[in-house]
């Protein structure tokens, strides 16, 4: 997702200095940017707080408003500034009037088909190891999953927790592609 | 950077996990937040961290409480959303469990037909309850080869003999009507003894008799009336002293010719002495005349 989704009253040239300041290479700007913005809104889901991405979204405003008075004057972790800049932020929300949560969407059996889909695609998309490990992780459920795991890591000659890190990872490759492969078919007509 | 990994060593995976359910204490969650902005090792575990628990929530692993904090405080944003969202896609797709939970969606779409509330299943109970009774009725009444192979022998009810009823009196006979069905044989008793009996005869010339034996031995005395005679009649039978052992009423005569009327006594009554039988007519209070029939029993 673009960073600049997620702004909605923020000037392009207050962005673009935002990025700046980050990082001189736009791109790893880019990817600064978003493991902030992930933070704040595991940081601020933590704390309770109904509209996380809201919030956070109203941090990054401010501080990139704000860039160009502390650019030269700052010193400190980047990232730290954020996050004081995000308790104020908080603070403000939690004075505001509670706002009712929001009921949850219905089923969209649509969505649910597109992201089996999906996942077909991702797993074709995997090496054959990686397929056939993570298929294998995710086969057994309670005590099964307990042995098969113990199973598996004993046949690869790895510890259980090397095992777990491995299986998340290519976990988190097929997330990566299928929000991707979600975009894509979204954007067809 | 050694430094910072060892921060990240202070939280444990349950930690993480109780970051992410935001079920940390106040002072843990301070120290957990700066270093979740500092420190890139923690950072990765966190986001790993996020998958499991949605594949756990997904899975059915987390306990009640975490599955409401999970619902409540973690799926608050769409990113979160799409990750439960891939993790139930891999659980329909490897899960050998995933096969059993198809079953209720296909059974809630068959479920209808099954009602039994529906009419159609009313109807169609209705019809094989009435085809039952009446296939039972026709192989009852037109094939009963078939229930006897059906029933087993010991279960099958056996005709069986019905004591004849035991009348004081006889019956006309040529009146009754012919009956060719064979009556079961009757219950075997000792012949009676019959004695026949004339009101003109006294005391001193009446028959002298040896009543049979036998617990079931009965005397029958056939006493004479006027040929031709019909009506109801008493009977009485008394010692000589005048003490009465015995009453039948509504005697009739029997015979194409009535000239006789018959009386049963038990043997047991039967003592040794002198007996008289008074005979009375009870149906014409014109005709009330009374017979007397006199024996002895030795």
């Amino acid at each position: 997702m673009s960073p600049a989704k997620h702004l909605k009253d923020l000037r392009q040239e207050d962005f673009d200095r935002l990025l700046d300041w980050l990082d001189a290479d736009r791109e790893q700007a880019g990817v600064i940017y978003e493991r902030i913005r992930w933070r704040l809104v595991a940081i601020l889901a933590s704390r309770g707080c109904l509209t996380p991405e809201e919030v956070a979204d109203e941090t990054i405003d401010r501080v990139a408003r704000r860039v160009v008075d502390i650019r030269n004057t700052y010193t400190g972790d980047k990232a730290i500034y954020f996050l004081g800049v995000m308790n104020n932020v908080h603070h403000e929300y939690l004075r505001r009037p509670s706002l009712p949560r929001l009921v949850e969407p219905e089923e969209n059996i649509e969505a649910k088909e597109r992201t089996h889909r999906c996942l077909d695609q991702c797993l074709d998309k995997l090496a054959p190891y990686s397929r056939q490990l993570i298929e294998r992780y995710y086969t057994e459920n309670k005590q099964a999953k307990i042995d098969l795991r113990k199973r598996i890591a004993r046949e690869l000659g790895i510890k259980a927790t090397t095992l777990r890190l491995r299986a998340l990872r290519i976990r988190e490759k097929l997330q990566t592609c299928i929000e991707h492969c979600l975009e894509v078919s979204e954007a067809r007509p | 950077m050694e430094n910072r990994q060892n921060h990240s060593q202070k939280f444990s995976d349950d930690s993480i996990r109780r970051f992410l359910l935001g079920e940390l204490q106040a002072t843990e969650q301070t120290l957990f937040e700066e270093q979740l902005f500092t420190n890139s090792e923690l950072e990765a575990r966190v986001r790993l961290a996020e998958f499991e628990l949605a594949d756990d929530y997904a899975f059915k692993r987390l306990s009640e409480p975490e599955t409401a904090s999970f619902r409540e405080k973690y799926l608050l944003t769409a990113d979160r959303n799409q990750k439960l969202n891939v993790s139930q896609a891999i659980r329909n797709r490897f899960t050998r469990e995933s096969v059993s939970e198809i079953k209720p969606a296909v059974y809630q779409r068959l479920a209808p037909w099954f009602d039994l509330r529906r009419p159609t299943w009313r109807y169609a109970f209705a019809s094989l309850v009435l085809i039952l009774i009446l296939a039972t009725v026709f192989l009852v009444t037109k094939e009963p080869q078939i229930v006897r192979r059906l029933i087993p022998e010991r279960f099958r009810s056996t005709p069986h003999a019905t004591p004849t009823p035991q009348l004081m009196n006889h019956s006309t006979g040529s009146s009754s009507p012919a009956h060719s069905e064979q009556s079961p044989p009757a219950v075997p008793h000792e012949s009676p003894l019959i004695v026949a009996l004339t009101s003109t005869i006294s005391l001193e010339q009446s028959p002298v008799i040896t009543p049979p034996a036998g617990e079931n031995a009965f005397v029958r005395f056939q006493l004479s009336i006027q040929e031709g005679a019909q009506g109801v009649y008493r009977a009485d039978l008394s010692t000589a002293s005048g003490e009465t052992l015995l009453t039948a009423e509504s005697l009739k005569p029997y015979g194409a010719k009535p000239s006789s009327v018959g009386f049963d006594v038990p043997a047991s009554t039967l003592k040794s002495g002198q007996y008289q039988i008074r005979l009375s007519r009870t149906d014409d209070p014109a005709k009330q005349e009374s017979s007397q029939y006199y024996f002895r029993v030795q």
